[in-house]
């Protein structure tokens, strides 16, 4: 199992591909994990100190209008 | 209506082009009753429209031919309208040959309106025409009206003149843009018009907004108009009903648009549900919201009438005369004091603002005048 | 000018109307364009009844042919939509919804709901649907009930030519996934349709005929069948109204209650299977909202459960008929406590 995730991983195996081939820098690569961290970081600050949805936000977006 | 004929037939009119049959659903006049020309004889219904039928001559109705709801194709004869002294074998022999043109479907079929359009200053302009009499009439509907709405006008007209109904911009089937919506633009698709048809003289009909219209066509072609006939024009006193203007613009559905358009006629059953579904149909035309609110501003200032045509009157050479439903609730039937002396106005009874339609052979009539004289 | 043309030819007019309009409409499916790049002006088949004919001509690079992978094309029509596109996306049958049910029900109707709002999805999934046309089971089915229950979409089921022009370009204006549902025997039907582009708005049913005595509601091909009945009916002194809802998502509940407020009698009829459709939906509803007003217990007429046949026989009688209907209303107008 171990061994299946350390071969078979996509992630990994896209990493390795595209800066053995000199596509992208380990750097790049890096920075934008930085970023998506860092977004998820702050929508989940943001969501948990943001007011409970009531039940006025029960229909909110399910269309743009209906 | 044969002068050496002494029997008159009675035949279902054709009240629109796509109309190819009719029924009676009352008679209001029975075997015997003396009617004048223009008196009601029965209500007729068709899939588009009902509307009481006319006698086209003075007579005693010797012999009713349809029955109450049977089914008669337009040209049909439905009743025999004779003087009194006409002998009865006479009156049979016409019933037995028009009972028998009826039953076994031989009746010849009547031609409608001849319809076309125009290009006026890029606009496509629809029209449709009747009669092939010398004189020309114009016939001009009113706001979010259009050429059909003279159907019971245009048709009798037909006999003594040639007679046009147009769609104005924004309307019916003519191009929905109105530019500025002026009195001018609409004034100048109305000319552009006669001038493609080339009609040189012609005598102007117009209702409610496009009375406003035909007046300003007039005062701007003076020499081209033989007589300016008024149907409870806009563009004269200080009366509107401005909430039935933002009303009728305003309707998103036949729910909201049905009791604004009850403010249009004397009997408020005259509006069906057809009448209003062919509304909303034309309502919901690319367009059309924006051509009838920019005409909005031309007919409204706030709530009070935004156009005054009554200047317009100066410029005017033909005799000018007025028809006006006392029951009509859009343009109160008191703006007609706003009208100069020389204007002859008739009033009608049981008629709203709608009153060529509530009301024709009051039109009719008034018009037939014009083309005697 | 309005004047007679057929449904299909009322749908591919608007599609021409709104792809002129609108740069961002491309139609896409299986032979949308149909043989395109064969030489000649009438090589495109426009979809296997037509329907998209000449589009291909008209509007070159905005009619896609698509590979018979409902799944991925239909996935792409939605993700085309979130990224700016008003894709106009065919699923050939209706049938087929089945493989690629997860990108409309998981994906299209719930990116607006599921990113707070931040997505636009405006795709518009034109399908066919019905029995009569002797294509079997699996080419027959009315699904639109399934499609109806998700919240997110939007349902709609023209019955005539002037609705399906009018309610296809409201569709494609519409900013929410459209599955818009065409009835396949309704085709070579013709009515009378204005040359303008024209909007119907969803949500409004459409009173198709007055009556006093009974409600009947109708959806898509039986609305003429309720006519039909109508007219026999009136024969025998009862006038029915008729109700076309032409949306069953968002559907008019208002006019349907206002008809039987004044009825006092209904009859539903849909051309769908039994359970769980817009017969029982519509029926609850009213038995909810308007239970004081009913004379009679509300009447279903719907096909039975059971796939389509392929027997025409059997086809035959599993489509809700003119007589089926009246015997309905018969039930609604002789029944006594």
């Amino acid at each position: 199992m171990a061994r299946a995730r350390e071969s078979l991983d996509c992630l990994k195996r896209f990493r390795e591909h595209v800066t053995a081939a000199g596509f992208l820098e380990p750097s790049a690569l890096d920075a934008i994990n930085i970023e998506v961290a860092d977004l998820i970081q702050a929508a989940v600050a943001d969501a948990k100190q943001a007011p409970v949805p009531t039940a006025a936000d029960l229909s909110t977006d399910v269309y743009v209008s209906y | 209506m044969s002068t050496e004929d002494p029997i008159t037939k009675v035949t279902m009119p054709k009240w629109s082009l796509s109309m190819t049959s009719g029924k009676v659903t009352d008679w209001i006049v029975a075997e015997g009753d003396e009617v004048a020309e223009g008196d009601e004889l029965a209500d007729v219904d068709t899939d588009k429209i009902a509307g009481a039928l006319e006698a086209p001559g003075p007579g005693v109705v010797r012999r009713i031919i349809a029955g109450v709801n049977e089914d008669i194709p337009v040209g049909g004869t439905i009743a025999l309208i004779a003087p009194a002294d006409v002998p009865e074998e006479l009156i049979d022999e016409a019933a037995r040959a028009a009972r028998e043109q009826l039953d076994t479907g031989a009746v010849e079929e009547v031609p409608g309106p001849v319809t076309g359009v125009v290009r006026v200053d890029g606009r496509a302009i629809s029209f449709a025409t009747l009669g092939e009499g010398e004189q020309t009439v114009l016939l001009v509907h009113g706001y979010g009206g259009d050429k059909n709405s003279w159907l019971f006008v245009q048709e009798p007209l037909s006999a003594q003149a040639t007679v046009h109904a147009i769609d104005l911009p924004g309307h019916g089937e003519s191009a929905k843009d109105v530019g500025d919506g002026s009195l001018d633009t609409l004034a100048g698709a109305v000319l552009g018009f006669l001038q493609q048809q080339g009609i040189g003289q012609v005598h102007l009909v117009g209702q409610s907004l496009g009375g406003a219209v035909v007046t300003a066509v007039a005062a701007r072609e003076p020499g081209k108009v033989a007589s300016l006939t008024l149907v409870a024009p806009a563009g004269f006193g200080d009366a509107i009903d401005a909430g039935y203007l933002r009303g009728f613009a305003s309707a998103t559905s036949r729910r909201e648009l049905k009791p604004v358009l009850t403010k249009l006629f004397a009997d408020p059953a005259q509006v069906t549900r057809q009448l209003t579904d062919d509304l909303m149909k034309y309502k919901r035309l690319d367009g059309v919201q924006q051509a009838l609110d920019t005409l909005l501003g031309t007919l409204l200032d706030g709530d009070r009438p935004g156009t005054d045509a009554s200047d317009l009157l100066d410029q005017v050479r033909a005799p000018v005369q007025v028809v006006w439903g006392r029951a009509d609730q859009v343009l109160p039937v008191g703006n007609a004091d706003a009208l100069p002396n020389s204007a002859r106005v008739s009033y009608v009874d049981d008629a709203g603002h709608m009153v060529h339609m509530e009301k024709p052979s009051a039109v009719v009539d008034a018009v037939a005048k014009k083309l005697e004289e | 000018m309005a004047r007679t043309i057929s449904y299909r030819e009322a749908i591919n007019e608007a599609l021409a109307q709104e792809m002129e309009r609108d740069p961002s409409v491309v139609v896409m499916g299986e032979d949308n364009a149909g043989g395109a790049g064969s030489p000649g002006d009438d090589d495109a088949w426009g979809g296997v009844l037509g329907v998209t004919k000449g589009l291909y001509h008209k509007f070159p690079g905005r009619v896609l042919d698509t590979p018979i992978s409902g799944s991925a094309f239909i996935g792409a029509a939605v993700g085309a939509a979130t990224a700016g596109l008003r894709p106009v996306a065919e699923l050939m049958f209706i049938d087929f919804m089945g493989v690629c049910f997860d990108q409309i029900y998981n994906q299209a109707a719930k990116f607006r709901y599921m990113f707070g709002g931040k997505a636009v999805t405006p795709v518009v999934i034109r399908t066919m649907y019905g029995a009569g046309l002797n294509a079997a089971a699996q080419h027959s089915q009315c699904l639109y009930p399934i499609f109806t229950h998700i919240p997110g979409l939007k349902v709609v089921l023209p019955s005539s030519p002037y609705e399906a022009k009018g309610l296809l370009i409201q569709s494609i204006r519409d900013d929410d996934p459209v599955i818009f549902c065409e009835h396949k025997a309704l085709y070579d039907t013709t009515g009378e349709v204005p040359e303008d582009s024209y909007t119907i708005p969803f949500g409004e049913a459409n009173v198709v005929r007055d009556g006093d005595d009974v409600t009947i509601v109708a959806l898509g091909r039986m609305v003429s069948v309720a006519e039909q009945a109508a007219a026999g009916l009136a024969r025998q002194g009862v006038e029915a109204e008729i109700i076309d809802p032409r949306t069953t998502s968002p559907l008019d509940a208002d006019t349907i209650l206002e008809s039987v407020e004044n009825t006092g009698r209904l009859v539903v009829v849909d051309q769908a299977t039994p359970r769980c459709g817009m017969a029982c939906d519509i029926s609850a509803l009213v038995a909810q909202e308007a239970f004081g007003a009913l004379r009679a217990p509300i009447e279903m007429v719907t096909a039975p459960h059971t796939p389509v046949p392929f027997a025409q026989s059997l086809e035959a009688l599993y489509i809700p008929d003119a007589q089926k209907v009246a015997n309905a209303v018969k039930k609604t107008m002789d029944w006594k406590k």
